[in-house]
Parts: structure tokens; C-alpha cells; sequence
């Protein structure tokens, strides 16, 4: 299913980001970061409502406009019954669609938005997205005090808290097509291998984008996954070349570039906000890039079904981006 | 792609945990608990003359009371991730594990 | 002469513990979980008493101790009180490491916070 659009920019984005994430090579890139994991509130998932209230804030502020100039709120996060966003919304109070696709949610949420613009039922829209390490480990693994041993493939979720703002406005980048993803599951069951188990999912949704959109690898000058992480992007680049015999150039991985020597962070980094903060700080440099796609990957699991030792499903969302001259 | 086929395509790209270094680690890290849990059943026999039953109870809870304290002070769980098995299998593991599901 | 002994055994034990983590799918839980049975298993047959006897702090440390605690304090109560004995004493010589670890547990949490 690929979607084709004549009309919808992604105008403006805002990335606010953590400590570990202050240090790594995209720090330049963040309009704020902080340096410890509570930003001032009493608990980390408050942390993280406050993560993405402050992002809609800045990516407001840069484009010059209030929030009655919004018509749909869409967002996403890892937290149960998407708290972080629901939270967030109840101070933003405009109509608000609540999503879930793991860390596949931001670009999720893109294509949401582009689809409504298009179909002209909403002129404005703002996707929001975040996560939070504390948060999400408590969550998905052990207490965070836990100092259990993790394997090399372990991805690190990022603390971080991005927005975007999509409209019929001609600025930033346009919206060229997007490809919705379809649930692809190949028997992995192990949780701290998330590359694995997300990287089929980002091949299939890559090789219908290509055939749907009659583009070829070398058409991008950028393609970026979202947290397929060290060994996941060696996992894709062979499974594409195997499977549908592409060759993968000009392709990055999120999780690759947020973290520079965090040793927890054995195989890069992970969660909804790994790919929109390395992509749309990327993207907000004056870079050489033309044409870019993005692929976000999520992981489908709640920590009851790997207890039931099921595999994990994944998902793969494609949109691509035309940097507007 | 079928199943089995990905499982070796995973297999090939997935690297190895260093098994030798860990081993030796954990056997450094659990050897020095281990002599250090002695120290501390020498100390409480010979400085409060009790027996040894109660010295080793007394050995114990001051462990766990340490598993607890370092757990909290935030450093503790680097390193047990350092020393894996070497500070999980001794007394400390446990009191850490029961410390950070407390906070 | 017992430091050596006690660091020996200790670290044997460790080290078998992470070899049983490296070569194994199972979780730390579950090595902790297979050793305190271990060390209930071994004093079947008095011989962890003997362990204790050589190395002294080193076997007292791992959780194995802990096995072998609860096995003695339960054939202490089988002792005393016939077959209920079992039930009645098995936590008895235990009870001082756990209700250690909840009492500084809870105490801790109330002063402390989690970091990072």
C-alpha cells in the first residue's frame, strides 16, 4: 500500500534529547537536551509527557504558530496505554489521535497526517513522538538499578522527544510517497536481538516502496532505517541482497549514529524517538541530500508474550522526503 | 524468506559473547567475595568472640545489607554487569535484585 | 590457608554459574533459582556442611547457602516435630537473609532514587 502525495511539506520539526544522547555525534542537532533523567518532575514517565509538551512548544515557536493554528494532534510512545502522549495531549487539548507502532510511530504518524492533509480533511497537523530509557526498561525489562549482564546485539532505548508540523505550507521538505507497513514475523523470539527481528519488516516495506514507486536505491540520496542497530544493518544489507537481490548504498542506520561510547549501548540505539532525532536533526543541517528515505522499524511485543516464548512481530514504515531548494 | 533460512542469515551476523573472558572475571569477582565473606566471619568471631552459626548469620545480612546500600548509591548495577556471574551468584545478587525492584 | 579456600570455591562456583548463563538461553533468575536448589541438594547428603568446614566464608557467600540453609532448618524441624516439622522449620535459619534484604530494601527506597 504506497501512498502518493501532490501537496503535503513537512514544514518544521523539534528533537529534544538525554544525557547519553547529549554526548553522541548529533548533539549540534537538538534544540534542548538534558542532563539527567527527570527533568525536574517527580517520576520518569511525567519526564517523558514533559519530553514531548516541550518539543510541540519549540516546533511551534519556529514555525510561528499556536496551537489553535493545529487541527489534529497525532503521537505516539512506548508507555502503556500511551501515556506519555495521552498526557501531552490533555495540555495541547486539540483532536488527537492516540497511535502505536512501537518505534515504527513516528513515521506511523507522518503518513497519517499526509494522508489527511491530502485528502484535504485537515490543513495542519503535528506528530509528536518520544521515549525514555528509565521508562521503557522498567517496562519492557528489569528495574533500572538491575544489573543483569546484556548481550552485544542489546539496543539502548533513547531518551528523547521529537515533533513535526505537516501542512499544504510550500517549506521545509515535501512529502513524496509512503508506503504503509504490513506485520512480517520470522520466528526470532529473542528480545535483546531487536535488529533481527525488525529487519525483515524494514525489507519488505523497502522492496514494495521501490516497486510501488518505480524508484531504485540509487534514486535516494539518503535511505535511513530506524533501530535496526549494528548488527541489524548487517542483517539487512545481506537479506536485501539475498532475498530481492538489491544492493543497499547511501544507507545509514539511526540507531548507528545517536550514541558515541556509551557502553551500555551495545548494539546502537532503539525506541520511537531513535530514528526522528537522528533524521530530522540530519535533515535540518544544510546537507547535500535530495531525495531521502525513511524507513522506521518497530517491534511488536508487550513483555507477557515473550514470557509465552511466541516470536516477536515487526512492522516497517517508508516515507519519502524531498528537501524543497 | 523461510524461517530456518533467516535463522542462519541472524546466526551468521550475530556476534559472540567473549565466554572465556567472562568465565575468568566471574571466577576473580566470585573468588574475592568469597575471601572477603571469610574476612568478615573472622572479624565478627575473633572481635565479638561469637560462634561461628552466628557469626555466618551475621556475615550474611551484613552481604546483603552492602548489596542493598551500593545498589542504591546508583554504581552498583555496572558492576554487576561487569562481574556477571561473579556478583549475581553471591548473596549480593540477590539483595540487589530485591533493591532495585524496591526502587 | 582458608582465605584460599574460600576464594577458590567461591569463584569455582561463580565461574560454573556463568558458564551455565553463557552457553544457555536461561536468565540470571534462573541460574540463581538452579543454585539455591543445587545447594539444597548437596546437603542432602551432608556435604555441603563438609564444603562450609573447608572453605568457610566461600561457601557461606554464593547462594548456594542459601539451599542449604533452608534444607537444614527444615530436617531440624523434622526432627523436632515430626512431619509437619518440614514445613515448620525450613525458613527458620533463612529468615534472618530475608527479612534483611525486605527490611533494607524497604527502608533504602524510602531514603533513595532510582538513577539511571
Amino acid at each position: 500500500m504506497t501512498f502518493f502525495y501532490k501537496d503535503v511539506y513537512l514544514n518544521e520539526t523539534a528533537r529534544i534529547a538525554g544525557p547519553y544522547e547529549k554526548n553522541g555525534p548529533m548533539a549540534n542537532t537538538f534544540d534542548k537536551t538534558y542532563s539527567d533523567f527527570y527533568f525536574g518532575r517527580d517520576t520518569w514517565e511525567q519526564a517523558e509527557v514533559k519530553l514531548m509538551e516541550e518539543s510541540t512548544e519549540i516546533v511551534l515557536k519556529k514555525m510561528k504558530k499556536t496551537k489553535q493554528d493545529l487541527d489534529v494532534h497525532i503521537s505516539g510512545d512506548l508507555l502503556n496505554q500511551l501515556v506519555a502522549s495521552n498526557y501531552a495531549a490533555r495540555t495541547l487539548a486539540i483532536p488527537y489521535f492516540g497511535i502505536y507502532s512501537a518505534c515504527a510511530t513516528s513515521v506511523e504518524g507522518l503518513i497519517l497526517a499526509a494522508n489527511m492533509i491530502e485528502a484535504k480533511q485537515v490543513k495542519t497537523a503535528l506528530c509528536t513522538t518520544s521515549s525514555h530509557n528509565n521508562a521503557a526498561e522498567k517496562q519492557f525489562r528489569y528495574p533500572v538499578e538491575y544489573g543483569g549482564p546484556k548481550r552485544k546485539t542489546t539496543t539502548f532505548t533513547v531518551t528523547g522527544g521529537t515533533a513535526a508540523y505537516v501542512s499544504r505550507e510550500k517549506k521545509g521538505f515535501k512529502i513524496l510517497h509512503a508506503t504503509l507497513g504490513r506485520v512480517i514475523d520470522l520466528g526470532v523470539k529473542d528480545v535483546y536481538h531487536m535488529g533481527a527481528v525488525m529487519a525483515p519488516a524494514a525489507a519488505d516495506t523497502l522492496y514494495r516502496h521501490l516497486q510501488n514507486t518505480k524508484t531504485k536505491i540509487s534514486d535516494y540520496d539518503l535511505i535511513m532505517t530506524g533501530d535496526l542497530g549494528k548488527y541489524g544493518k548487517q542483517i539487512l544489507i545481506e537479506y536485501m541482497a539475498s532475498e530481492y537481490g538489491i544492493t543497499l548504498t547511501n544507507y545509514e542506520d539511526a540507531a548507528c549514529l545517536i550514541y558515541r561510547d556509551v557502553k551500555e549501548a551495545y548494539a546502537g540505539g532503539s525506541g520511537p524517538a531513535c530514528l526522528p532525532l537522528v533524521a530530522y536533526g540530519l535533515l535540518s543541517k544544510k546537507q547535500s541530500y535530495k531525495k531521502v528515505l525513511l524507513i522506521a522499524t518497530g517491534a511488536l511485543m508487550n513483555s507477557s508474550m515473550t514470557n509465552q516464548k511466541l516470536s516477536i512481530p515487526a512492522i516497517a514504515h517508508a516515507i519519502s522526503l524531498e528537501v524543497l531548494s | 524468506m523461510e524461517k530456518s533460512r533467516y535463522k542462519d542469515l541472524v546466526k551468521k551476523n550475530t556476534p559472540k559473547e567473549d565466554r572465556l573472558t567472562n568465565g575468568v572475571i566471574a571466577f576473580l569477582t566470585g573468588g574475592l567475595m568469597g575471601a572477603f565473606g571469610e574476612f568478615l566471619l573472622q572479624m565478627y568471631s575473633y572481635f565479638f568472640s561469637m560462634p561461628t552459626k552466628e557469626a555466618s548469620v551475621f556475615m550474611i545480612v551484613t552481604l546483603i545489607g552492602i548489596g542493598c546500600l551500593l545498589t542504591c548509591l546508583g554504581f552498583f548495577d555496572k558492576w554487576v554487569h561487569f562481574a556477571r556471574c561473579g556478583l549475581i551468584i553471591p548473596i549480593t545478587g540477590f539483595a540487589h535484585s530485591m533493591q532495585s525492584a524496591a526502587l | 590457608m582458608n582465605y584460599l579456600h574460600a576464594f577458590l570455591f567461591a569463584g569455582f562456583v561463580c565461574l560454573l554459574g556463568q558458564i551455565i548463563l553463557d552457553n544457555t538461553k536461561l536468565t540470571p533468575g534462573h541460574v540463581t533459582t538452579i543454585f539455591v536448589v543445587v545447594g539444597a541438594f548437596l546437603d542432602i547428603f551432608n556435604l555441603y556442611d563438609q564444603f562450609i568446614l573447608w572453605a568457610g566464608g566461600g561457601a557461606l557467600v554464593p547462594i548456594t547457602s542459601f539451599g542449604h540453609l533452608l534444607i537444614h532448618g527444615a530436617m531440624q524441624g523434622a526432627m523436632d516435630y515430626g512431619f509437619m516439622g518440614l514445613c515448620v522449620g525450613m525458613l527458620n535459619l533463612t529468615s534472618s537473609g530475608i527479612m534483611s534484604a525486605i527490611v533494607f530494601s524497604f527502608f533504602f527506597a524510602l531514603i533513595f532514587r532510582p538513577k539511571d
